[in-house]
């Protein structure tokens, strides 16, 4: 006979939860949160600011559905702690759709980019981080920003398609703003 | 922009009334029906849902894999603030068994007010394990003397269902007579082997025990308010599952709600039967007994680790041997196969590895099959089926011995294929019917597929024996074909829709077919456009419930588009009769004097004449007037269109079928793979979708990575457990591991389908393994014959490196 | 995630302050991404109670050229080092293994200094503890390393370090023990050579308690010198390496003068095949001598039964990486 796991002390720990408020700037708008150290920012935007297009779905930093921008930087938001992104500019899926739709939210439309859509707000976010720095990316730079993210769904080719249908249009918008 | 992909159209079928050459949202890339919430983020997976007071469930799991539990205390962790309740099989036991099987299986779990009380009190439970001998892969589990995983029980079964079949009728080639043997087939395999000009053989051909795909974890929500239990899960067939959930918590299936709107990728592996130890579906009776005890929503959802570890496998070994005339003619296959399920799953799935033997795939000229299939338990997580159920594995075994074949009979791969495999109008004799003794198989064009391939891989130029290869870095070319069972078109599949037909010329489709991912929510809406002869802008779709959904069968087995849509066509065409009858007085004709098109329905022989929608419904009031007409279809297979002549004993079948072509780049020197290029040709009938059913053929990538990125759940051999249990050590494969380009064929010979599709899903991931190995084999010239085909494999088969003692 | 205290350091001074006033019950973060994975899985018996951030930290943010090298401060992420047109024009190798690392989103927020101190992925050391319980291995305190007759296929081919065969997972360390860099801590400057745990196999360097890296540097390099840096994985991205390979020539009059070879993936440390580098002095930078110094490079393996693969990878790896110099 042998026994499983061994006990665990200081329960007390878990029981006094520290919580103190951290001002947190998300899309544009400022939120107040009582956040505990430990939860990560995936954790607070999908649970505590109901912004669930952020998703998780291996929480180890490895496939990317979990990409948000902070401050134009594409993050896995499972792999960032909370209390460390006061300051910091943070965009999620949610803030793409103002005044309509992103041009990469309509081109991911038009090319089918997304199968089941687990992987779509996060690999969105990848795109964009790409085309604000980028405007022009070729196939192969397209694929180089995406490599954190994965699509199980193996949707690769229509989302690269995506993109680029993105990056034209975008283009396109730019050129008309400057001409006219 | 680049358009990587193609599609070969051959002639036009004409339909049952509807002229194929006018379709006009069929064979669309139309936009997905629910794609806005998909891309903009507002579509709610189980996990994006949370409800006030929600409760996590957290999971204990064994350390062994076979012990007997002796005690459990549970007061430590029930004492913990912020735990409302601990489960364990003392007081829940159709949820934890007191036995476990495989390491990490389920023992108890806490129901916590926040995850880290939750994994906190975990630690608290005590629990004393019996731990007894255990046996952890196939082979060594079908030796004798192996640990027994369940008692009194041998390890390896004989699929219990195998027929020999037998007096083919002269006339229609279907044999008439089916009883149950030791194994499937028909005539004498060891007259055909005694017969044969050319016999070859491999043994040992082994499929890696791999993972389900499944981007979103799986797992569910549950909510028990006003007597009803509300069920946020994902699931692939709502109304089946809702029901056995029903029964197993001990309420009326009219109390339970599920709600499955969006699902994160599931490709068959996520098929749930609640209280069925050998599926992993335990988070629904782990969040449903807790949230009928509590009163409080439980969300019981798996992180990556619990996915890896629960998720379905795969895993087989094969032997092979093939009997050939000098001219290429395949006329005996003894195939012996094991599937391995471990400590559960589900045993249906071995069947469907004969789908590429005689039974079907060569069927054609094969005139002797023996098929000995066998599950076999081991002290692993579970396993069964899923894209493919089965069939993969049976590819990868056959379709590798063709190669060999090939070789030896000095005749191109490709070629071989062409000589014998399944035609339209050929014999299938596979378990699919079920009640059927043999069918005819409704359409193929694999030939159309192989040409389409083989132009894009310029493979009759490229193609080079592995003799003539040089050099560091070696390219091979391999080719594999399959066919895949699609749906069960004998009694048993059946499904229903609704169509509400609206004054304003809207249509909202009711159907509860799930969409995985794989458009069938937007492809359903375009057989009620098309029938209704509206605008698919304007059919809205209604699905995310089974309260306000009829019936509708799980998708699996690649059957939604077909079963399905059989259904959506025929409720469609039950609406749009009813309103025909409406408009034809208004019109001064027969009902079947009219025609819709854009939403306006007309004269067919004076098109001016005409009236909108609105016009035929009447006026409208509050107390009364036509609001809303209603078209409903049960459909239970086999529709009649399935039938040959219309006559009873002789069903058609359609199934999936194609041919992939992979270009790969060996260095014999590290062993690595590169350059890896998929070729996905399919005979598709007609595309629907096209865009979808790109999307579908790209899913060969599964086949990459369970070829060459070590996709192998590897566990520890002296405690069982699961090493590689996340994404980094086992490898989804990403944007840049490998190109695939799907070529859609169009060949519209298939009389079973209201438009003249066939299925695509599982396919893509049938052949794959097989045309990757025969790759490697064209460019080093040594067949490796255990997937994945890592490195270390490549180098020893290269003799650079030593083997294990 | 265990509950623990967060702390954001504004100097590197406060940072080992708290780092002592906690002992063995703190860690430091900066980018996070080992440290989160460890907490997330749970793989240690005493998981820290207090995390102290080392991004508030804004003197350790840096890459600055100075008259003798360059210095790049601790938290600067990986993303920053791959992007540095400075780096890639006078260090190749490391904006290369930089690039090479990870996955971009994971390079946007992992650091040069957390690379290299991370800890080993090794898979009975990192086994979740929610599936069944931790593997207490020889690591934590346990009796004995399980990859010795377990599943150690992508473990040490050069034998254990203390009993653990487990192999150091960086890709960025060996790039710099090639490029001869000096780990500047709280405490000291401590050489590339010695910073990783040579006899003690419980941790991944010789960082003491309370001891923190502030900065990494380069010293100037002659313009002689020639580097590269190869890496072999099954994905083109994410992945660790199964092996990869450092190189740097010194290169005099189109001979080898002096040559530093570190191969990863392979031991408990980076590993320095010194008979290796040896062979290849007053050759030239071509096929024969490189060949004969990736066979001297393994000489002394001693693979285990899963693992002997990784003798002939690391035998190529150091040919191809030698050859990529002579291509700059």
């Amino acid at each position: 006979m042998s026994s499983g796991l061994r006990g665990r002390q200081d329960i007390e720990r878990g029981q006094s939860v520290k919580k103190e408020v951290y001002k947190l700037t998300v899309n544009g708008q400022e939120y107040e949160l009582a956040l505990e150290p430990q939860w990560t920012l995936s954790h607070v935007l999908r649970e505590k600011l109901g912004l669930t297009g952020t998703k998780e779905a291996c929480k180890g930093g490895a496939c990317g559905a979990c990409t948000v921008l902070i401050d134009g930087k594409a993050v896995p938001s499972c792999m960032v702690l909370a209390v460390e992104q006061v300051g910091k500019s943070i965009e999620t899926i949610e803030g793409l759709f103002r005044d309509g739709m992103h041009p990469l939210q309509g081109a991911w439309l038009e090319e089918f980019g997304a199968q089941c859509g687990f992987c779509s707000p996060g690999m969105i976010m990848s795109a964009k981080a790409l085309l604000d720095r980028n405007p022009r990316p070729t196939e192969t730079e397209i694929k180089e920003a995406l490599a954190g993210n994965i699509c199980i769904c193996s949707n690769y080719e229509h989302i690269v398609n995506a993109v680029l249908v993105a990056a034209e249009r975008i283009q396109e918008t730019q050129r008309r703003r400057d001409h006219g | 922009m680049q358009s990587w992909s193609r599609r070969k159209g051959f002639k036009k079928l004409k339909g049952d009334g509807i002229m194929v050459d006018q379709l006009s949202v069929i064979g669309k890339s139309v936009r997905q029906k629910d794609g806005c919430p998909r891309v903009t983020g507002e579509a709610k997976f189980y996990s994006d849902v949370i409800l006030p007071d929600m409760l996590y469930a957290k999971i204990l799991r064994s350390p062994y894999p076979q012990a007997d539990i002796v005690s459990i205390d549970t007061t430590k962790a029930e004492a913990v603030e912020g735990v409302k309740l601990v489960m364990s099989y003392r007081n829940f036991p159709k949820a934890f068994r007191r036995d476990v099987h495989y390491a990490g299986e389920h023992v108890a779990a806490v129901i916590a007010e926040d995850e880290e009380t939750g994994e906190a009190a975990l630690e608290l439970i005590e629990i004393e394990y019996d731990p007894k001998p255990f046996v952890l892969s196939l082979e060594e589990a079908i030796k004798p003397d192996a640990p027994q995983v369940f008692q009194g029980q041998p390890n390896s079964h004989d699929w219990e269902l195998s027929y020999y079949l037998s007096e083919k009728d002269p006339e229609t080639g279907l044999y008439q007579k089916k009883e149950l043997h030791d194994f499937h087939g028909f005539g004498d395999v060891k007259q055909g082997l005694k017969e044969a000009d050319v016999i070859v053989e491999e043994t040992g051909l082994k499929y890696a025990y791999c993972k389900s795909p499944a981007m979103n974890p799986r797992g569910c929500l549950m909510s028990y308010r006003n007597d009803k239990l509300t069920v946020y899960t994902h699931s692939q067939g709502m109304h089946h599952e809702k029901t056995v959930l029903a029964e197993v918590l001990g309420l009326s299936v009219s109390q339970v709600n599920y709600v499955s709107p969006f699902t994160g990728s599931s490709f068959g592996g996520k098929i749930a039967e609640p209280g069925d130890f050998n599926h992993p579906s335990h988070y629904l009776l782990i969040a449903g007994f807790a949230t009928l005890v509590l009163q409080k929503p439980v969300k019981c959802a798996y992180t990556r680790e619990e996915e890896m570890l629960c998720g379905w496998s795969r895993g087989s070994l094969s032997n092979v041997k093939l009997g050939f005339r000098n001219d290429g003619t395949l006329t005996t296959i003894d195939f012996d196969h094991w599937m391995e399920v471990g400590s559960g799953g589900d045993k249906w799935p071995v069947k469907n590895s004969l789908l590429a033997t005689g039974t079907t795939l060569y069927s054609r000229n094969c005139k002797h099959m023996r098929g000995k299939i066998r599950y076999v338990h081991t002290n692993r997580f579970l396993s069964c089926g899923w894209q493919g159920y089965g069939a993969p594995e049976g590819h990868y075994a056959i379709e590798t011995v063709m190669d060999a074949a090939a070789e030896k009979l000095g005749i191109d791969p490709v070629e071989l294929r062409k000589i014998n495999h399944m035609r339209a109008g050929d014999i299938d004799t596979g378990f699919d019917p079920l009640d059927y003794k043999s069918c005819f198989i409704s359409a193929s064009g694999i030939t159309e597929c192989l040409d389409a391939g083989a132009e894009e891989i310029d493979w009759h130029n490229q193609w080079k024996p592995p003799g003539e290869k040089t050099g560091r870095v070696r390219r091979g070319l391999g080719v594999a074909i399959f066919c895949m069972g699609a749906g069960r078109p004998g009694p048993g599949n059946s499904t229903s829709a609704m169509v509400k037909v609206y004054p304003d010329g809207t249509v909202n489709l009711i159907s509860a077919i799930a969409d995985l991912g794989q458009g069938q929510h937007t492809v359903q809406s375009q057989i009620a456009a098309e029938t209704l002869g509206i605008p698919y802008r304007n059919v809205g779709i209604v699905c995310h419930d089974t309260d306000s959904t009829p019936w509708a069968t799980i998708v699996a087995n690649s059957c939604g588009t077909w079963v399905q849509g059989w259904a959506t066509y025929e409720a469609a065409m039950d609406a749009r009769r009813k309103l025909l009858y409406l408009a034809a007085p208004k019109l001064g004709v027969e009902p079947d004097e009219l025609d819709i098109k854009d939403g306006i329905i007309f004269v067919q022989s004076d098109p001016e004449k005409k009236i909108d929608f609105a016009d035929a419904f009447g006026p409208l009031g509050i107390y009364g007037g036509n609001h809303e007409i209603v078209g409903y279809y049960y459909h239970d297979n086999p529709h009649p269109r399935c039938l040959k002549e219309g006559k009873q004993g002789q069903l058609y079948i359609p199934k999936e079928k194609g041919a992939q072509f992979v270009s790969l780049d060996v260095d014999t020197r590290t062993g690595i793979i590169s350059n890896v290029k998929v070729i996905v040709a399919q005979n598709v009938g007609r595309a629907l979708n096209p865009k979808i059913v790109e999307g579908q053929f790209l899913n060969a990538r599964h086949g990459v990575e369970n070829a060459a990125l070590g996709s192998d759940c590897i566990v520890d051999p002296r405690s069982g457990r699961l090493l590689n249990c996340n994404w980094i050590e086992y490898r989804p494969t990403s944007i840049l591991d490998c190109e695939v380009t799907p070529i859609i064929i169009e060949k519209p010979e298939d009389p079973t389908h209201p438009f003249g599709a066939t299925a695509c899903g599982e396919g893509a991931a049938c052949p794959t393994l097989a045309a990757f190995s025969n790759a490697i084999y064209n460019a080093i010239g040594v067949r490796i014959k255990e997937t994945p085909f890592t490195p270390d494999k490549i180098l020893l088969a290269l003799g650079k490196t030593k083997g294990r003692k | 995630m265990q509950r623990f205290e967060h702390f954001n350091a504004s100097t590197a001074n406060e940072a080992v302050s708290i780092l002592n006033e906690y002992g063995e019950h703190a860690k430091v973060i900066a980018g996070g991404t080992d440290l989160l994975g460890c907490l997330r899985d749970g793989i240690w018996p005493e998981p820290p109670r207090a995390i102290i951030n080392l991004k508030t930290v804004s003197e350790l943010n840096y890459i600055a050229e100075e008259d003798d090298g360059v210095r790049i401060g601790a938290v600067t992420t990986l993303a920053e080092v791959a992007d540095s047109a400075l780096i890639r024009e006078k260090y190749a190798s490391l904006g290369e293994a930089a690039r090479r690392t990870a996955s971009p989103l994971l390079r946007n927020i992992g650091t040069l200094a957390g690379n290299i101190c991370q800890e080993n992925r090794c898979w009975y050391y990192r086994y979740p503890n929610q599936l069944g319980g931790r593997i207490d291995c020889i690591r934590k305190g346990g009796k004995k390393c399980l990859a010795v007759q377990g599943d150690n296929r992508y473990h040490s081919i050069f034998g254990a370090v203390n009993k653990c065969i487990a192999v150091n997972p960086s890709d960025t360390a060996p790039a710099l023990v090639a490029l001869s860099a000096r780990i500047e801590t709280s405490q000291r400057v401590i050489d590339i050579d010695a910073f990783f745990t040579a006899k003690n196999g419980m941790k991944s360097t010789v960082l003491e308690e309370g001891e923190i890296v502030t900065a990494i540097f380069l010293p100037k390099a002659d313009p002689g010198w020639r580097t590269a840096f190869k890496k072999i994985a099954l994905r083109k991205t994410i992945d660790f390496s199964i092996v990869n390979c450092a190189v740097a020539v010194m290169m005099r009059d189109s001979s080898i003068s002096a040559a530093r070879i570190c191969l990863n993936g392979v031991h408990n440390n980076p590993y320095r095949p010194l008979a290796a580098e040896e062979i290849l002095i007053g050759r030239s930078l071509e096929d024969v001598a490189a060949r004969a110094a990736g066979e001297e490079a393994i000489a002394h393996a001693k693979p285990l039964p899963m693992n002997r693969y990784k003798v002939q990878m690391a035998q190529e790896l150091v040919v191809d990486t030698l050859l990529a110099c002579g291509q700059e």
